[in-house]
């Protein structure tokens, strides 16, 4: 499969600058790749990022501590000392869409009539679809993707789903997250079963993270750190003055202290890495995430959050309205992404995105959709087997199948994708990272 | 079509009959957007519910609870006893964990062990102890001030509610919001009126339980008021006329007051539901999240029926208030959960009947008192304990002060102190309080926007959770990196006066230190900020972050050059992230 083209440019020193060629404005390498971008950097937003951990004894190596429940395994590593390798194919970034995003109108059955017929507002006509496969074609808004497609750097498994088929999105977020079913759920996520499986002495604190306020499930059971921004990664005024404060008082083993402990070291090593200074938050976190996985850290999962996908209602039409702003600006947050990827060379990073339900076949009565089941899932990147994958498989939509509710029935298990994830990029064991589960492999990977 | 009144555009009730305008609620997340403009809705067809087919939701109780287990503290100790370092409940959980050679192996607790049932119960029913107040709850005893936290409508708020009479989008109408803060940008410092209110009255109102609970069923009912400029408006009229006046009345009131709140009908689309075209969000998230919760007996069907049940509710484009619709209003039989809807008089308002009915059910009483337990008494409430606020709920027609009476009062209550972390909006107000600090009412976009930022910083912003389950409420959720690090920074920015809009006096802590003993003023400082006695590890670590010698006297110059820092490190101090 051909792959972009990489760039030359060395891009992970931090004193790098780069001048803009269109505005000729100089810029920090980390925004080298979106030219537009023009706010100056607000230093109340900036971290004074010092070192805190000299000659401290938060900055000796600690041991293994492994805390259930908080999953931080993993010493701090001395000072400038490089991390513990740990051999994974590749990076892995898992995007999760809130709300249930309706695959049907991502990806469109376009030449079944049953999708026509059930959707007379908010369908896509066919003759307005980017096709893919001569079966499905994806929103016309979502040209980015279909050029990665093209490329053969995305993969779409139709007809994605989890049996359990809960239309609760906190409940079926949680199942997806955990990657289970339902029943005998630990409690820990799909992400998070392997890296705390795999956890070692000197291990990086960086080898999981969520951009976000909240660490995801997904995470759950292995270390994780929650990275708000990289820019708010660090401490201002008072708290950076007397930084002394908390590495005194965080001193010992009780899960906030060990947190605090590693929340020092990690702003360490952090302080070099540049932080998006995009005010649009989506496009914020995906650059950072660029950032992370360029940075030597030894980060191997990022995991962030899109949300607003919960469209009961006045979803518009393929040409306007508010599915197809929230697709377009999806397609344009994924494409940016992965050309931020390839311009700094990070090809080994995956990227896979996945919701919590799709949506009904029929629109209701406010011309949206209600909670559905099966949908399909994403999987982007210069790694990636491109192509629809489930074509051959995928229900369809005649009224026999689609049941008294009108759902897509799933033709794949969503652990099938995440098990060629677990493999083929996190190097991981499947009945490790997913318990309970007969996988059997898509071949996205 | 005359422009309506209030140009909500969203399920508005025009005034020609039988042409109603389709909701808008569009999520808006761009800076100064408009509305989209609104559709004629067509009219209904038929009732398309089909036969129940019994389906039950899978049962969910396997999955795992957001938090890990958190253990309860150790028994309580005799008060009259000296105060010792009995090693808290917290490390009974670790016990199996052999502390690494070499390490640190105790927790650097500024405080030394002691319970005080006033101090526990101020803890937790308010949003932090301040001097005054716990010198209060003591003179008076905790009984009588649970009593008088109780019954809010005795407790004089008349300088609170002064300081926040100076927003004027508080007091408004719809149609005075509508007018006054139409756009994305003043819908916004709108709803920052709101939020810089709910942070003033959480740290400065006399009626603390009160707020509390102001809090708790915002979360519970919860309207992301960032979602689009409607909605931002609406909420501010929905906290002022459905949350605020039945926080402590009856669960059946509040939950009727927010079911027909125009904000709550925009905010999860019932506001478009009608006969034959049925909206099921709210149904379900009234089910899900309002009452009974996932296990709470409910099917899908359920869901639909409920749904066809209270179609036809909409907002009065004149005023912006609650009104029915008979006409779109879907009147056919209805059974939910079993209940079955009465044959004679049907109207729009039988769903106000089903409210009524379902708020004193015992999958109610036990869902929303796990709930107040959580946020009170601990992320893993004793069963004990919420049986016997289900109890109360059930024996007082679901009223909301016997079940908070019977929780502070249960010696399970007592056994949880010290272990409830702060979420970041809980320490902020701990903190202000802890610092004797007011804020200033102010809607200046220059300290609105401080504001803002320091939200944003502290990762949690009043009426932002995005969904409509509300904030997360356990320690697992919010016990994180970037978590820490956003309330140290906010902690030093309160410190150094970096909003305008807060203040504080630095004179108390600094008073009557000169001459002491460095000793001796670490151990004042703790008293002063933390209000308990402190431990050998907390005046250690203090020592270390001073600079100074046990016997050391310091001067006053070196007194003054400390003074920040050390108050700063026990306010950022782990035990100092708990109540």
């Amino acid at each position: 499969m051909p792959h972009a083209p990489t760039t030359t440019d060395d891009t992970t020193t931090t004193d790098a600058t780069n001048t803009d060629p269109i505005s000729g404005e100089t810029m920090p390498v980390s925004s080298q790749s979106r030219p537009r971008q023009s706010r100056p950097h607000t230093a109340r937003l900036g971290a004074s990022r010092r070192t805190v951990l000299k000659g401290t004894a938060a900055a000796t190596a600690l041991g293994g501590l492994e805390l259930s429940g908080h999953g931080l395994t993993g010493s701090m590593a001395t000072a400038g000392a490089a991390p513990t390798a740990h051999s994974a194919p590749g990076q892995l970034a898992v995007v999760f869409l809130r709300g249930g995003m309706d695959g049907l109108s991502a990806v469109v059955p376009y030449t079944e009539a049953a999708y026509h017929d059930a959707r007379p507002t908010i369908r896509v006509p066919e003759n307005q679809v980017l096709d893919l496969d001569g079966q499905f074609g994806m929103h016309p808004s979502m040209g980015g993707l279909h050029g990665l497609f093209g490329q053969g750097r995305l993969a779409i498994a139709v007809g994605t789903g989890n049996p359990a088929g809960d239309r609760s999105h906190f409940v079926a977020q949680d199942l997806w997250e955990y990657g289970t079913a339902g029943g005998g759920a630990d409690g820990r996520g799909w992400v998070g079963r392997h890296l705390g499986a795999t956890g070692a002495q000197g291990d990086s604190l960086f080898r999981g993270l969520t951009i976000g306020n909240l660490v995801n499930a997904s995470l759950r059971g292995g270390p994780a750190l929650g990275v708000p921004s990289i820019n708010r990664f660090g401490l201002v005024g008072a708290a950076s003055r007397f930084s002394e404060s908390i590495v005194n008082t965080y001193e010992g083993a009780r899960p906030i202290e060990v947190t605090g402990q590693t929340s020092l070291a990690a702003i360490d090593q952090v302080a070099g890495v540049g932080g998006s200074n995009s005010t649009d938050p989506v496009a914020a976190s995906f650059a950072d995430a660029a950032s992370l996985f360029a940075s030597g850290l030894g980060v191997e999962a990022i995991t962030l959050d899109i949300g607003h996908w919960d469209t009961h209602d006045e979803m518009g039409t393929w040409d306007e309205g508010e599915m197809n702003y929230l697709l377009s600006d999806l397609d344009t947050q994924l494409s940016t992404f992965q050309a931020d990827l390839d311009a700094r060379g990070l090809n080994n990073v995956t990227t896979v995105v996945m919701s919590e339900f799709g949506r009904r076949v029929e629109e209701n009565g406010s011309r949206g959709t209600d909670h559905g089941w099966g949908s399909h899932m994403f999987v982007m990147g210069s790694q990636v087997n491109g192509g629809v994958f489930g074509a051959s498989d995928w229900a369809g939509l005649a009224p026999g199948v689609i049941g008294r509710r009108g759902d897509v029935v799933p033709s794949i298990d969503f652990r099938d994708v995440l098990g060629d994830l677990v493999t083929g990029v996190l190097g991981g064991n499947l009945s490790t990272a997913l318990p309970g589960h007969s996988y059997s492999s898509v071949g996205v990977i | 079509m005359e422009s309506p009144a209030i140009g909500l555009d969203v399920g508005v009730d025009s005034t020609s009959v039988d042409n109603v305008t389709s909701a808008d609620a569009a999520i808006d997340d761009r800076p100064a957007s408009t509305d989209n403009p609104a559709i004629a809705e067509s009219s209904g067809v038929a009732d398309s519910s089909g036969s129940a087919d019994g389906s039950a939701i899978p049962d969910s109780s396997a999955l795992a609870d957001d938090a890990a287990p958190s253990p309860r503290s150790a028994a309580t100790p005799d008060r009259s006893a000296p105060i010792n370092m009995a090693r808290r409940g917290f490390f009974r959980r670790f016990a199996k964990m052999a502390a690494p050679a070499g390490l640190l192996a105790t927790a650097c607790e500024m405080t030394a062990d002691s319970f005080e049932p006033e101090f526990h119960l101020l803890q937790r029913a308010s949003y932090g102890v301040t001097n005054a107040e716990l010198e209060r709850i003591r003179n008076m005893g905790a009984g009588a001030w649970l009593e008088e936290q109780l019954n809010p409508g005795s407790i004089d708020t008349s300088q609170i509610d002064a300081l926040v009479g100076q927003f004027p989008a508080l007091s408004m109408t719809p149609p005075q919001l509508f007018t006054n803060y139409r756009g994305g940008g003043p819908s916004q410092a709108a709803l920052f009126q709101l939020q810089f209110a709910s942070v003033i009255r959480q740290a400065q109102s006399p009626a603390q339980l009160y707020e509390r609970m102001v809090e708790f069923w915002s979360d519970h009912f919860n309207i992301d008021g960032g979602g689009s400029q409607t909605l931002r408006l609406l909420k501010i009229v929905e906290d002022r006329e459905a949350i605020r006046p039945n926080a402590m009345g009856t669960f059946a009131n509040i939950l009727k007051a927010s079911a027909t709140s125009p904000a709550m009908l925009v905010y999860l689309d019932n506001v478009t539901s009608s006969a034959g075209a049925i909206n099921e969000n709210y149904a379900r998230e009234f089910l899900e999240l309002h009452t009974v919760g996932v296990g709470g007996g409910y099917t899908e069907d359920d869901i639909v029926s409920l749904a066809r049940l209270i179609t036809g509710w909409r907002i009065n484009n004149q005023t912006g208030e609650f009104q029915v619709r008979n006409s779109l209003h879907d009147s056919g039989d209805v059974t939910i959960m079993g209940w079955v809807r009465p044959t004679s008089g049907r109207g729009p308002r039988d769903g106000l009947e089903f409210a009524d009915w379902l708020a004193v059910q015992p999958q109610t009483a036990e869902f929303v008192c796990r709930k107040i337990a959580v946020r009170f008494a601990g992320d893993n409430p004793d069963p004990g304990l919420v049986s016997a606020m289900r109890t109360a709920w059930l024996d007082n027609g679901s009223a909301i002060v016997p079940v908070l009476r019977t929780m502070f009062t249960h010696s399970e209550f007592q056994a949880t102190a010290d272990t409830k972390f702060n979420r970041p909006a809980d320490q902020l107000a701990a903190t202000a309080r802890r610092l004797g600090g007011t804020w200033t009412p102010s809607t200046n976009p220059g300290d609105l926007s401080d504001l803002a930022q320091l939200f944003v910083g502290l990762g949690q912003v009043p009426f932002g959770w995005p969904a409509p389950n509300g904030y997360p409420d356990v320690e697992g959720a919010w016990l994180n990196t970037g978590s820490l690090i956003g309330r140290w920074n906010l902690t030093g920015e309160l410190l150094d006066g970096t909003a305008n809009v807060f203040g504080y006096d630095a004179g108390p802590f600094r008073a009557g230190l000169n001459g002491m003993t460095a000793v001796d003023i670490c151990d004042e400082l703790i008293q002063r900020v933390l209000h308990r006695p402190s431990s050998g590890p907390g005046r250690a670590a203090l020592l270390v972050i001073a600079g100074w010698n046990q016997n050391d006297r310091p001067n006053g110059v070196q007194i003054s050059l400390k003074l920040n820092k050390l108050v700063f490190a026990l306010l950022v101090a782990p035990d100092a992230q708990y109540r």
